[in-house]
């Protein structure tokens, strides 16, 4: 062992209340700053998942004005070869995909994606006695619907079946038309052709908009409904890295000639509202930590004076700078490396007996804060403390290097 | 070996402060031989500490030249100075300034330490025995501050010379001890000298230690008064 780092050790340890009060000190900064950022962390999470979890991240249409040659396609083993005809448009027929399957394909094997979901949407009408309501017709393959938008975790009654002449809605458009578990209900689409579905679930995604307008149905029927047979209109998809939507849908947008969507440019202002907090998440554990530093450093600037005999001693013995310097050095790290592991074994302990608070709260359910552990903020919160007690150091230990060793023996 | 002077003070001078200008020390030059067992006497304030601490490379001179085994200290940069000190120079200081986080042992090795990092195993050996000769070996392991005030000076000692440094200043390494104290750390610098060559400068007040080296030099109003060698009755 190197001898700075035996006398730094050997003055922490004979430092003892000192010591102690100063890793206390610091364990308490990256204590409240693991704790305000996996609170902060938690409710963004339960913010993303409520929002963004019930709807695409990435999302692919038909672009009106794509020239018919333009694109590529995709073969079942990968190959892209030229797009030719995926988008028809014509007078009055709704913009279409036609190819689907091997684009589908394609995408599932993207590394970036994790979810490929075509559908069928388009406008019409529930008609129930002399009722009309305006719906739109949700088309989906279900197994991969519902890694989009699970609504099978979401039914308030019934089961999430939409198989057949089956379907499934919303409990808003239940209440405005009394609908009730296997009722029968008439639909028209916006072509004019007319279905007829028997609710087999109804469900609540906390989001009125859907509760009342969407319709669940098989992607055959919708198909059927929007005279879209062997087409799609879209494909929704989620993604590995929420944040990656924007790049990962420009590049699904020029490699395939589709529009592409992102919920980041769709969902502007939560973005924005995500972002101020990331901000005042940043700024709180950056004044946190830098009243760590200050800690340290004055913590340092005693010892120094404390220990300038013995530093006069060292010098006298022909110790370099370097030594000296690193003495000090070592003890700000010593300090910010124990003081972020209590640290982290206090923030952690804390967020976890919040989290064991039953209750209910807009974002985690069961739970009455909003709190969730994620490790990466306690790594960040571990790193500054040490690489703080390092900066802190250097002025002190700086100091200890320039003390004139004539003087501290002279003197004492 | 014998033909360079391990100390070489030329016309030194030292002048403290620059607004308020104390001149310390006047034109000081002599020099002191491998093996030397010298004195520094003189009244309180008259520059013998400064004097010491310029040989000891701690303190710059204001004028001229000062000299250890031929280096020239002036052309030497900080770095090179504690080159200078761990290769030549041990302290012993009146307050035995003794680390006291750490054992009589771990005080020893600490030169070494400070040289290179972890002491050798031989070095360990040298170290302990410097600690058998000055009487404590037994002691090795007790921490600094738990052994009495002599022991702590004889310590000191022994740390002085890890490392076999040639040049041993030491600046009333008495001056805290009673007689008997006295005499036996006196005994042990003096065996250090017969036995293993080693140069010793020491200030001390004390005129009964003083003859009983073989030189002194005393220093009044910052010049050399005198400077005689000390006849032994054998
Ligand atoms: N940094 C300094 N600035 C100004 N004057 C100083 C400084 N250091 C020492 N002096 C002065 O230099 C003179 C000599 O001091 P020095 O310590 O060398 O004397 P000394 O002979 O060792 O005295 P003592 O026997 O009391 O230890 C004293 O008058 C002292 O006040
Ligand atoms: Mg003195």
């Amino acid at each position: 062992m190197r001898f700075e780092v035996s006398i730094a050790l050997r003055y922490f340890r004979s430092g003892g209340m000192q010591s102690v009060l100063t890793i206390l000190g610091v364990s308490v900064g990256v204590a409240v700053s693991i704790f305000i950022a996996c609170l902060i962390g938690g409710v963004q999470e339960g913010l993303i998942t409520r929002i963004i979890g019930s709807l695409a991240a990435v999302s692919l249409e038909p672009k009106e004005s794509v020239p018919r040659s333009m694109g590529k396609v995709f073969s079942a083993d990968g190959k892209e070869s030229l797009l030719l005809e995926r988008v028809e448009k014509s007078g009055q027929r709704a913009a279409r995909i036609g190819e689907w399957k091997p684009l589908v394909e394609h995408l599932d094997r993207d590394p970036a994606i994790t979810v490929v979901s075509p559908t069928a949407s388009g406008a019409g009408f529930v008609i129930k006695g002399n009722q009309v309501l305006p719906i739109t017709f949700r088309g989906v393959i279900p197994e991969r619907a519902n890694k989009i938008t699970d609504l099978r975790t979401r039914m308030v009654a019934g089961i999430y079946d939409v198989s057949g002449q089956n379907c499934v809605v919303g409990v808003e458009l239940a209440k405005e038309l009394g609908i009730s578990l296997k009722d029968k209900i008439r639909t028209r689409s916006g072509k004019g052709v007319e279905l007829v579905f028997t609710v087999m679930g109804i469900f609540d995604v906390g989001i009125n908009e859907i509760n009342l307008r969407s319709f669940y149905v098989s992607l055959t029927n919708a198909q059927r409904l929007l005279e879209l047979v062997g087409y799609i209109n879209a494909i929704e998809m989620k993604v590995l890295e929420i944040y990656e939507a924007n790049t990962i849908a420009d590049r699904l947008g020029a490699v395939t000639g589709l529009k592409s969507q992102s919920w980041m440019r769709q969902q502007k202002e939560f973005l924005s509202a995500i972002q101020a907090q990331n901000g005042s998440n940043a700024l709180i554990r950056t004044f946190m930590m830098l009243a760590v530093a200050f800690g340290i450093a004055s913590v340092l600037v005693v010892s120094v004076v404390q220990k300038s005999r013995e530093i006069g001693i060292l010098k006298s013995m022909g110790a370099r700078t370097r030594s000296i310097m690193l003495i000090f050095m070592i003890q700000g790290l010593l300090t910010g490396l124990i003081g972020s592991l209590v640290g982290t074994a206090f923030g952690v302990s804390l967020c976890w007996a919040l989290m064991q608070i039953p209750g209910d709260n807009m974002t985690s359910p069961g739970q009455l804060f909003p709190i969730k552990i994620i490790p990466l903020y306690i790594i960040q919160a571990i790193v500054a403390a040490v690489v703080v007690g390092v900066v802190a150091s250097i002025a002190p230990a700086r100091r200890a290097a320039k003390l004139d060793p004539v003087e501290v023996i002279r003197y004492g | 070996m014998a033909d360079t002077p391990i100390v070489q003070m030329e016309k030194v001078g030292k002048v403290y402060g620059t607004k308020i200008q104390t001149r310390v020390l006047t034109d000081v030059t002599f020099t002191v031989q491998q093996g030397e067992f010298a004195a520094i006497i003189g009244p309180s304030g008259s520059g013998k500490s400064t004097l010491l601490n310029l040989i000891g490379a701690l303190d710059k001179p204001t004028e001229g030249a000062v000299k250890i085994g031929g280096e020239t200290l002036s052309g030497l940069d900080d770095e090179g100075l504690a080159r200078l000190r761990r290769r030549y120079l041990g302290f012993i200081f009146q307050f035995h300034y003794l680390l006291p986080d750490f054992t009589a042992l771990e005080n020893v090795l600490m030169p070494f330490s400070v040289a290179h990092g972890a002491p050798t195993r031989q070095e360990r050996k040298e170290a302990i025995e410097l600690l058998e000769r000055v009487g404590l070996k037994d002691r090795m392991n007790n921490r600094a501050t738990d052994i009495s005030g002599g022991q702590q000076q004889r310590v000191a000692i022994a740390r002085a010379l890890a490392g076999r440094k040639p040049l041993v200043l030491a600046d009333e390494p008495t001056g805290n001890l009673d007689t008997e104290n006295s005499n036996e750390v006196f005994a042990l610098m003096r065996d250090f000298n017969l036995k293993d060559g080693t140069t010793f400068l020491i200030v001390t007040h004390d005129p009964n230690l003083a003859e009983r080296t073989d030189r002194i030099i005393s220093v009044i109003d910052g010049r050399i008064a005198h400077d005689v060698p000390v006849a032994h009755p054998k």
